[in-house]
Order: structure tokens, then sequence, then C-alpha cells
């Protein structure tokens, strides 16, 4: 990096200018992630409160549906889920979180209304079918919240890459490169320096010298003169 | 072939010793694994249905087949010993797999499933033919089905058109499920006329409108779910009931006071089983015995599936064991 660099006052404010950017961006990106972290934390409690209300939620469920397959003949049960929708639509949006886009997604209303016929079905079969909308519930809490758990885990993974990347490659190179011009200019000033001390040496030995030749000079037109 | 209940009853109490007992039933709950639990079973006389559920790498899915075919194997071996109204009349039992069958055709083709799905949700058992139900399933919308099944002329094809079209005035399923549901129990009341097949529907009725106002406590009831033929619960009772009051269950407070639904059912299951055992008890040359035989087959095939799934996930006896003798 160094080495392409012209090494002139210019290119040593411009450096100058862009190791203070870095060094802001570094700091403000830090900040972002120690933020990011923070709200991670916060979703990793709601994450596993959820897991754990999925967990809970789908014993129960799975255990109504173990006595109603039982009880009640799969077949019928199997039956009554064919009168459920395949698709389950869900209110989703998108909000911001620190800049990191997440869904907000909200469970769909629970209506509580059967959707089948209750005579001569089991009620450990609507026990179930009761359950079970309570882990399609959980289930999309859990979604959520892994989700925004994931994106925001994603995003505190490439501001770690980005603070890491100013801090050990981009904030050393222009430091290099502003040691490295200022190393050159500083050369050149020395250069200058000494070249100037050798014209002022030079102009003043010609300068002695010409004084001490027309000194000479004199003595001799003195001289020549008195002859 | 006769359509005299002495001979079918003769043949039905041979089927009745086939069926497991208690021994039979207490090594199944005792075996170590499910493996055993097969092995058990293949040493009993549904060996012959087990087919692919003693296959290696077979499961629950491959059990639950091999029960409900030798459930539907002997309940179809009851009905063809029996012509005439003895027919009629043990048809009416088994039209209530025709009634989930016609449910899951509508169900199926209501939220827009495949042929395939739907053929694959069916039971393999009742009384509607299997080319009646194919056509039905790939027919592709409701209306059409109940042509289909129309024209193979199955007792419940009226029931089916009139809930098709309960379901297009409304959009709402429910409507086309409890046209059926009490197409059903006219059908079979107007077959059941004085018999103690009618004595053990009218207890039936009650059982399941006691249940149905159970479950639906504390919200709204719609009246259309109560189902006329009961002797104890009437129409307005069925409002009260459901309304929390249950001061006017009769016999059938044990159900209404439950303290939670399975409790209700545990009671309910217990009610149908006497129910059952007194049409065999007070109708010993009718068709009581073929009620009470299927309504043991039934609960037999349902505890091994209970106690099957418990071995499968490696439930402890003990806890099968009070689950499977709450009977």
């Amino acid at each position: 990096m160094a080495g392409q660099i012209s090494p002139t006052r210019t290119a040593l404010l411009a450096s100058k200018a862009q190791l203070k950017l870095a060094t802001n961006g570094a700091e403000l990106l830090k900040r972002k992630r120690d933020a990011l972290i923070g709200e991670f934390f916060a979703l990793v409690r709601d994450a596993l409160a959820a897991r754990e209300e999925l967990a809970g939620v789908s014993r129960g469920a799975y255990t109504s549906l173990f006595s109603a397959k039982s009880w009640d003949t799969p077949e019928a049960v199997e039956s009554l889920s064919l009168a459920q929708p395949g698709t389950l639509s869900v209110n989703m949006q998108i909000e911001s979180v620190y800049g990191v886009k997440v869904p907000r997604i909200e469970l769909p209303e629970s209506k509580g209304a059967v959707t089948f016929s209750p005579i001569n079905v089991g009620t450990r079969t609507i026990q179930a079918a009761t359950d079970f909308q309570g882990v399609m519930q959980a289930l999309i809490k859990v979604a959520a919240t892994e989700t925004k758990l994931r994106r925001i885990g994603e995003e505190i993974k490439k501001t770690s890459r980005r603070v890491n990347a100013l801090e050990q490659v981009v904030v050393p190179g222009i430091q290099d490169d502003i040691r490295f011009i200022r190393g050159v200019l500083d050369q050149r000033e020395r250069e200058e320096s000494f070249r100037l001390k050798k014209i002022k040496a030079k102009l003043e030995r010609e300068a002695e010298e010409a004084a001490a030749q027309s000194g000479a000079q004199g003595g001799s037109y003195a001289g020549t003169a008195a002859d | 072939m006769p359509d005299d209940y002495g001979y079918i009853n003769a043949r039905i109490k041979v089927m009745r010793t086939q069926l497991l007992d208690g021994r039979m039933l207490d090594a199944t709950l005792e075996a170590q694994s499910y493996q055993e639990f097969l092995r058990v079973l293949s040493e009993s006389v549904l060996a012959a249905d087990l087919g692919d559920a003693t296959a290696q790498g077979a499961g629950l899915a491959e059990l639950d087949a091999a029960l409900s075919r030798n459930f539907f194997h002997t309940a179809d071996k009851v009905y063809r010993l029996a012509s005439g109204t003895a027919r009629d009349e043990i048809g009416v039992l088994l039209q209530r797999w025709d009634l989930v069958n016609l449910k899951t055709l509508a169900r199926g083709l209501a939220s827009g499933r495949g042929t395939e799905g739907i053929l694959q949700s069916l039971i393999p058992g009742g009384t509607i033919a299997r080319s009646a139900l194919q056509a039905a399933a790939s027919s592709g919308d409701v209306a059409s089905a109940a042509q289909a099944i129309t024209v193979s002329g199955h007792p419940l094809a009226g029931a089916f058109r009139e809930g098709a079209a309960a379901m297009s005035a409304s959009g709402r399923l429910l409507d086309l499920e409890v046209a059926l549901d009490q197409g059903y129990y006219r059908r079979a009341l107007a077959i059941a006329r004085g018999t103690a097949l009618r004595r053990y529907l009218a207890r039936e009725i009650d059982i399941t409108n006691a249940l149905t106002a159970r479950a639906l406590r504390g919200q709204s009831v719609d009246p259309s779910l109560f189902v006329e033929g009961g002797n104890v619960i009437g129409a307005s009772d069925f409002t009260r009931l459901g309304a929390g009051d249950t001061g006017v269950g009769g016999d059938l407070s044990p159900i209404l006071e439950a303290p939670s639904l399975e409790e209700a059912e545990i009671v309910a299951r217990r009610a149908l089983d006497v129910a059952a055992h007194n049409a065999a008890m007070g109708d010993a040359l009718g068709v009581g015995v073929a009620v009470d035989f299927l309504r043991r087959k039934e609960i037999e095939i349902a505890k091994l599936r209970l106690i099957g799934r418990g071995k499968f996930y490696g439930v402890p006896a003990e806890q099968l064991r009070r689950e499977v003798s709450v009977e």
C-alpha cells in the first residue's frame, strides 16, 4: 500500500483524514456491535423461553395425539387434519434493530371455534386439535424469535469482521502510509536542508573565493599600479 | 345367505371367543419392548393380519394398518353373514365408518387435497364400494362427489347431498359435517325401529349429546349440533347443558360433571360398553349380539393401538395399564 502511494504532503493530509475516519468508523462499529450483543442476549432469553414453551406444549399435544389415535382410530384423526387448510397466513412486518432488518411475525388470531363437527369426535381428538393449535402458535413464536436472533447474530459477526478489518488492516495500513509519507517527506526535508546547506556552503565558499580572488587581484593591481 | 339372527349370532359368538382375553392383553402390556409386543401379537389370532407390521424397520404406521385391517375384516365378516333386515341393521353399525369416509372426502375436496391424498386417508372399512369412493375423490368438488356417492345408491348419499347443498349455501364445511352426522342418526333410527339397536342408538345419541355439550361448555353452543333421538337429553336440555347447567343430564350427570374432557370420555366409553352389553343381554336373538361384539372388538383394537404406541415410545407398563384399565 505504502509503495503505491505518492509521498506528498497532500497525500499525508488525505491519509490522516482517512485514519481519523477509519478510527471513528471502528469506534462506531464497536458501539453498534456492543449494542447488538446486548440485544442478542436479551433475545437469547426470549428464544430459550419460546423453545421451552414449545417443548412443553408439544409434549402435551403429542400425548393427546397418542391417546386420540389409539381410541378414535388414526384414520379418523388424520381425516380431521384434512379439514384444516394446508397453509397458515401470518402477519409479518420488517422492523429495524440498530439498522438490522428483522422480521416481526404476529401470531394469527386463534378463533377457538371448531371447524369440524364435534358429534362423534372423541374428546381426546378435540383436545389434540386444540393442543396442536397451541403448538402452531408456539412454533411461530420460536420461528420469529430465532429468525431475529439469527439475523442479529449474523450482523454481530459481520460487524466484528468489519471492526477487525478496520483495526487490524485498514488503520495499520493508513498508519504505514502516514509513516512512509512522513519518512519520505522528512528525508526530502533533510535532503533539502542538506542541499541548501551545501549550496549555502558552496555559495559562501564561492563568495569567499571570489572575495579572496578579488582581494588578490586588488593586491596585484596595487602592485602594478605601484610599479 | 341366511338372514336369521340365530345363525348370525352363533357365528358371532364363535368369533367372540377369538377376542383377546385379559391374559393376552396382560402379556402385551408386560412386553419389554415393541418387538416383544409384536411377537406376543404374532402368537395371537391377529397374526394373519399383522403383515408388514413385523417386518424389519416397520413402525406404528404398519401396526395401525394391521390393526385396522383386522378390525375391518372382522366387521365386514359380520356384515357378510347377514342379509335382509339383519344386513340393514348391522350395516347401520358399519355406516359410522362410511360417515368418517364421507367427511374425509368432503374435507379433502374442500381443502383442495389431491385424489391420492384423499384416498390414502380413507378408512379401509364401511359399506361404500371402493370404486364409488375413488370416483368421489377424483370428482374435484364436494357437489360432484355427492353425485358420485348418489350413483352408488348408498343410504347416506341423501345426507351427503343435503350437506353439500348446506355447505354451498353457507360456505362452511361444518354445516356439511353436521348434516352428515344428523343424516346418519336419522337413517339409523329409522332402520332400528323397535329393536335393541334402537335402544343402543338412543343411548349412544344421549351420550354423544352429553359429550358435545361438555366439550363445548363455555362456548356458544350451536343448536344444530343436537342430535334428535335420545331418551334423556332434549333440545332445550342440550342448550342448558352447554351453558353449564348439569342438572338436566339425568343418569348422564357423571359425564357432564367430570372434571376434565378425558374423564368425561372415559365415563362415556364405559356407559356405551354397558349399553352394548345390555343390548346383547336383552336381545340375544337379535342385533344386540352384533352390537356388543363389534363394540368389544373396537375397544380391543383401540387398546392394542394404545399398548403398541406405549411400547414403541417406551411408556412405562404401569402408566399404560392405568390407561388401558380405565375401561
